[in-house]
């Protein structure tokens, strides 16, 4: 009981004192799995827009595919990615192995079907009547497509923040095509599996609260959005 | 061009569900007040759907003349309508803002929600989850009106609400006729609440409208009698009888006016028909200044009409036994 | 009301995104001017310390920044093979050998080395206090006694199972009392804590285990000072002709480096939690 708070106690310290290290960590996972997700959103909503608002053949086994996708656990994409981008790898000259732009490629990856399944849900979640509500108070063409993008802005971005809570918390990509470099590729959930064991506890507590501070702010945020949705 | 018709529609053919909507001519001209009714299925969404320019007829010509822009022209309120995820004001000025009309929003949403008989101090600023079915239904006829279109058509606007909404949307709906001869077009099962809001009321069966105003139907099947005569039985066994009809699941109709009542049978009469009946409700019609009656003879409910001098003299009230006479010759085939 | 909160919420996440996306694109484009040299080394290398001391004199010195990859010996040489780094710097004589026979490495200088000890349970239930090392595997074998081992193909794992075929006993690999982690350094320790185990460990994951403990570890050195227990550090280049596109160039500056009289002070100075742990041996 003592360790743990020691290790509390340290931990505050830590965070109180703005300890190099520690927020090296926090700074890094903030910044790539920030860009994770925009440009996940970039490439996932209109996709999921697409996917959810026309008809087309295929669409049903793009549908499934794009679910099965969802469940991937994240050292399994991590270990995709590595093949890909290690030297002798087809994207080997792209220097993207043990740096920050290789993890953002991965946490693409694995975050893409989330936000591409969870907004055609939204899409498809629309209310049948709201087409023709549109076109009754005279709108057409673009302007249906945008209000109804409108209509679903809820469901859409409780899917962003879902999407951004599994890039904040996951550990395989960042491991495995980060390699956990000090001050470079070293995030918050890397730091945590691999530094706690080398008996860095406290900076684990840490990093810890950190995580936890920020997945409740998430899915406050989340919890927000799905009331209204 | 003043006197161009708002809606002329040729030889329609439009199919739903298993049957198919058959107009051969219909014509609607600016500052009508037309009413459909019919039960379930019998085509009156479907013609609704087509006046509101949602859907093209598969077969035949639906032309529309307004005096404006055709797209804001017409509008449908449907039934049990959706409201956009958004406060009350931004609802009711989503079409103004798809026209890119900008100016005085605030004010012309004030004055219509008024019309709607809804405060607007109370409700502009409310969220579309914090309003009861009828304030949304008012709501949704509010961003109509506000487009003050040519024809304003409501799909069963009455059905699924309180008494107080119902009474505010007729009234809203009139006040539309009376500012800027709104077309109006409203479809009912509710056939005295249309009589009061519209003019004419268009009965439509399986597909077809069967005439106007307050019309009996005799859908069929048609037997042959033995009194050279063909007759429908109604559902409690009592026949009607009329001239052969062109085929035996012909729909026979029945004018109100051409039904006589009586307080007793009447012995000495050509008529076929000499059917009992009981007083169900008894209306009295502004506009023609008769009394329209609804009798149940022999389970079904029929139609008539009669003077108010006459229904005075005989002292009819609703429960009493009458006699309905008519010819089989004033079944009319359809 | 509830409107401005959303926009507020909405506004604020769309700075916050922005001011990161700003700040990200500003980094990429400083890191591209640097002279950085990718090394793999193990985690007990790691573990030690030694390299973030050495680290900034390095680049004080050479203008290079040294990026490390703390892995497993096993993975630190298949990083190498894929040509994923430039240098490596492990500790396990016989693989480095093979790995530079096979032509994957090149210019193998040792640097310097530390020792292994082995630990275990403050009551030495087994009684191998003091013993000579194949005596004391012998006797834990004999007796059965608990033993935590790494499994993980790193120096350390390879060392031990050096010892045992030294010690004339066959692979432990399926016996009860054998304990595989497949772990670091440190974890394996903290196992075998748990279990009253004994373990073979390097004396820098030691000293660091003990501080932790506030001195008072429930493991204790019971056999040390032995020479197979010798673990000698050195560097590799990763060779250029399998792998054309490592930095060599820099990979023999930093080589250089380490071996030059500055650097072998430097480590032989170094102290962990007081103790001194490294003895430079470069030539």
């Amino acid at each position: 009981m003592e360790y743990l708070i020691e290790g509390f106690l340290n931990a505050f310290h830590l965070l109180f004192t703005g300890d190099e290290e520690t927020y090296s960590a926090v700074f890094t996972t903030v910044h790539v799995s920030s860009m994770s997700i925009i440009i996940s959103l970039i490439i996932g909503l209109p996709a999921g827009f697409i996917l959810g608002y026309y008809e087309f053949t295929g669409k049903k086994q793009i549908r499934a595919v794009v679910d099965t996708l969802l469940a991937l656990p994240t050292v399994v994409v991590g270990l995709l990615v590595y093949a890909f981008v290690t030297r002798k790898g087809p994207l080997g000259d792209f220097n993207l192995l043990f740096e920050v732009s290789g993890i953002i490629v991965g946490q693409v990856l694995l975050i893409l079907p989330i936000v591409i399944s969870l907004s055609a849900t939204a899409i498809e979640s629309l209310d049948e009547r709201l087409k023709n509500t549109l076109i009754t108070l005279g709108a057409r063409g673009n302007t249906i497509i945008i209000s109804s993008l409108y209509e679903a802005r809820f469901a859409i971005m409780a899917a962003a923040v879902n999407a951004y809570s599994r890039a904040i918390s996951e550990v395989g990509v960042s491991m495995m095509i980060g390699g956990n470099i000090k001050w470079h590729t070293r995030t918050i959930t890397t730091a945590i599996a691999l530094e706690t064991g080398k008996g860095q506890f406290a900076m684990g507590i840490a990093l810890g609260i950190v995580l936890l501070a920020i997945g409740f702010f998430v899915n406050w945020v989340l919890i927000f959005f799905k009331k209204r949705a | 061009m003043k006197d161009r018709p708002l809606y002329e529609l040729h030889d329609i053919r439009h199919s739903y569900n298993e049957f198919t909507l058959r107009i051969p001519e219909l014509i609607i001209k600016k500052g009508d007040a037309i009413g459909l009714a019919g039960p379930n299925g019998s085509g009156k969404s479907t013609l609704m759907r087509l006046l509101a320019l949602l859907e093209s007829p598969e077969h035949g010509s639906l032309s529309f003349y307004p005096s404006g822009e055709r797209k804001s022209s017409v509008t449908m309120l449907q039934q049990d309508p959706y409201l956009l995820k958004r406060s009350v004001f931004d609802n009711v000025c989503y079409g103004l803002k798809v026209r890119k009309d900008r100016k005085n929003h605030k004010k012309r949403v004030s004055e219509v929600l008024e019309i709607v008989n809804l405060d607007p101090a109370k409700f502009m600023h409310r969220s579309w989850y914090e309003l009861s079915g009828g304030e949304a239904q008012r709501v949704a006829l509010a961003s109509r009106m506000i487009l003050k279109p040519d024809a304003l058509l409501l799909d069963e606007p009455v059905a699924n609400v309180d008494t107080e909404s119902s009474y505010a949307i007729s009234e809203a709906a009139n006040r539309m006729r009376e500012l800027h001869s709104t077309t109006l077009i409203i479809s009912s099962h509710d056939i005295s609440w249309l009589t009061n809001v519209t003019d004419t009321v268009w009965k439509l069966h399986n597909g077809r409208i069967t005439g106007s105003g307050n019309i009996n139907i005799l859908p069929g099947p048609w037997e042959k009698a033995d009194n050279k005569l063909w007759a429908y039985r109604l559902p409690d066994g009592a026949p009607v009888y009329a001239t052969e009809p062109p085929e035996s699941d012909s729909i026979g109709i029945l004018h109100p006016h051409e039904i006589i009542i009586s307080d007793r049978k009447i012995k000495d009469t050509s008529a076929a028909n000499k059917i009992e009946a009981t007083i169900k409700l008894m209306v009295s019609e502004e506009k023609t200044g008769r009394i329209r009656i609804e009798a149940e003879a022999s389970g079904k409910i029929l139609n008539v009409q009669i003077t108010e001098s006459s229904a005075k003299k005989m002292q009819l009230i609703p429960g009493r036994k009458i006699v309905l006479i008519f010819k089989a010759t004033s079944v009319i085939w359809h | 009301m509830k409107k401005f909160r959303l926009l507020a919420c909405l506004s604020l996440t769309m700075i916050f995104l922005l001011s990161v996306s700003i700040i990200s694109i500003s980094s990429l484009s400083a890191e591209e001017g640097e002279k950085v040299l990718k090394m793999s080394t193990t985690t007990s290398t790691d573990n030690t310390g030694l390299l973030d001391v050495l680290a900034p004199e390095l680049m004080k010195d050479t203008g290079i920044e040294l990026k490390w990859i703390a892995v497993g010996t096993g993975k630190a040489l298949e990083m190498g093979k894929n040509c994923d780094v430039d240098v490596l710097l492990v500790h396990a004589p016989d693989a480095e050998k093979k790995f530079v026979k096979e032509g994957f490495g090149r210019n193998r200088k040792e640097l310097m080395y530390n020792d292994f000890i082995i630990i275990g349970p403050k009551s030495d239930p087994a009684g191998v206090k003091n013993k000579k090392v194949r005596n004391a595997l012998q006797i834990i074998s004999k007796k059965k006694a608990k033993f935590a081992s790494r499994g993980d193909k790193s120096g350390t794992h390879q060392l031990e199972l050096k010892l045992w075929k030294e010690s004339k006993i066959n692979a432990p690999d399926k016996e009860d009392w054998y304990i595989q982690t497949g772990q670091g350094m440190l974890q394996t320790i903290n196992i075998a804590a748990e279990r009253d185990a004994y373990t073979i460990t390097d004396r820098g994951t030691y000293i660091k285990y003990e501080a932790n403990m506030k001195g008072n570890p429930p493991l204790v050195i019971l056999v040390e000072k032995d020479k197979a227990l010798f673990n000698q550090y050195s560097a590799i280049e990763v060779n250029p002709s399998k792998c054309p596109k490592v930095n060599n160039a820099l990979a023999k500056q930093y080589i250089k480096w380490m071996a030059s009289k500055k650097a072998q002070k430097m480590i032989g100075d170094f102290k962990l939690m007081e103790k001194p742990l490294f003895t430079p041996n470069a030539k």
